[in-house]
């Protein structure tokens, strides 16, 4: 078994190691992006917060992967010093759940998920597969070496995805 | 359904607070306080004088020359850190432990109440400009206190939690009162009051996820919600109830404050959070 990488909150880690794993916990409304390129084997994993940057600014410089907008620009640049190529590379998406929702209010999750896809779509990077939304708090696991990505549920409960 | 004495039984076997801890507390939130009167009461306690200590000297502060004594300490941290550290310190042996019935690991309730007190703290700091938000910074830290007693009767009743869960949509804290016949928030309420913590803290802890509910020191509360909401929807310490709680929009009114005003915050808390745990690391 390979080395298993912790990507904490407003955190991106990225390998080249085919035996790693990367892993990050507790993804509520935030948003991990798994990012891989089959042909290099590299893979990648950022977990944000926040949709725009333009909330603080301040803390969009000292920490970019707290933001959508700045956090997966630096998340690719990681990805290509290892190699990847964007046309090669596929993204998964999971997380971004809400509370309970009455008024549409406090929707971080929704926001997020809008803000990851259009930042994607509009890159023409390929969305692979996803699975957002919902109430639950969701980790996820991805294999650098196989890019295979596995979703863990808050009652334990894994899934390829 | 699970009778409410036996639940008080249980509350009664948790030890009471020091009197130093809440002779702490009391201290804090009085304006005339001075770090002398601080140091009279911190000094009846080796334990929590030598986690001051070792926090000083630690080499995250670098400081040139050691720090001995409570008095030099006070000068260095400032009164409202160092009454959070030994507060902190204090529940920590509270909440460190894993609570399978709520689906969480060891550190996970500890990591989410130290969000929640930062957050709270935060929000109260952006609200009303105060300098003493000490205990708001409280009561963050202790709101969930009632799932350590509810543990126990929860892990027996997984099963039928679940089950209300799917088949009606509800919040956990309305599984938990249909299942349980109590919510942590209700037991926490309790255990503050075996504490004697003052009113304030236990309308805090007891309403946290019905603001509406509360009859005074509504702004207090309405804090401590969207702090709880706000650190759920983060991801700090989340378990098994996951996003499963309603948000209060009234509680946003009330203390004049915008959706995008929260979040901004929330990258402040972020940088908090990590300096926070670091420290509170480095003295334990």
């Amino acid at each position: 078994m390979g080395e298993v990488i912790t990507v904490g909150i407003a955190d991106l880690k990225v390998s080249g190691d085919p035996e790693a794993e990367i892993v990050t916990y507790a993804l509520g409304s935030c948003i991990g992006v798994a990012l891989w390129d089959e042909e290099a084997r590299v893979g990648g994993i950022l977990h944000f917060m926040l949709p725009d940057s333009k909330m603080n600014r301040e803390k969009a410089r000292t920490t970019p992967a707290l933001f959508a907008d700045t956090g997966l620009p630096l998340l690719f640049r990681e990805a290509y010093h290892l190699g990847a190529e964007k046309s090669r590379i596929v993204v998964r998406l999971v997380g971004g759940a809400n509370i309970l929702n009455d008024n549409s209010l406090f929707n971080i999750g929704e926001r997020n998920h809008r803000a990851a896809t259009h930042i994607l779509t509009g890159n023409s990077v390929r969305i692979l597969a996803e699975s957002v939304g919902g109430n639950e708090s969701l980790s996820m696991r991805l294999h650098v070496g196989s890019g295979a990505v596995s979703v863990v549920t808050g009652a334990g409960e894994s899934r390829a995805l | 359904m699970i009778d409410l004495e036996h639940i008080l039984e249980r509350i009664h076997e948790i030890p009471p607070m020091p009197d130093v801890v809440l002779k702490v507390l009391e201290l804090a939130e009085d304006e005339e306080c001075s770090a002398k009167d601080l140091v009279e009461v911190i000094k009846l306690d080796q334990g929590i004088t030598l986690r001051v200590l070792r926090l000083c000297n630690s080499a995250h502060y670098g400081l040139p020359r050691q720090v001995h004594s409570l008095q030099d300490a006070l000068v260095f941290l400032g009164n409202s850190t160092l009454v959070n550290f030994i507060l902190t310190s204090y529940v920590t042996d509270h909440l460190q432990a894993a609570n399978a019935g709520y689906g969480l690991a060891a550190g996970d309730l500890w990591r989410h109440a130290v969000a929640v007190a930062l957050a709270s703290d935060i929000i109260g700091q952006h609200h009303s400009r105060r300098k003493d938000t000490g205990l708001l910074f409280t009561a963050g830290l202790l709101h969930d206190m009632g799932k350590i007693i509810l543990n126990d009767y929860l892990l027996a009743e997984l099963h039928r939690i679940d089950e209300h869960l799917s088949a009606t949509g509800c919040s956990f804290i309305e599984a938990e009162r249909a299942v349980i016949g109590h919510t942590h928030a209700e037991i926490g309420g309790h255990l503050a009051d075996h504490w004697n913590l003052p009113q304030v803290l236990v309308n805090a802890i007891l309403h946290h996820h019905e603001p509406l509910q509360a009859e005074e020191h509504t702004q207090e509360v309405a804090v401590i919600h969207l702090a709880n909401i706000l650190c759920l929807s983060l991801g700090y310490g989340l378990g098994r109830d996951g996003l499963r709680h309603h948000f209060e929009p009234e509680a946003l009114k009330l203390l004049g404050l915008t959706e995008n005003d929260l979040l901004a915050l929330a990258a402040d808390l972020h940088s908090s959070f990590e300096k926070a745990v670091a420290l509170i690391r480095l003295a334990h």
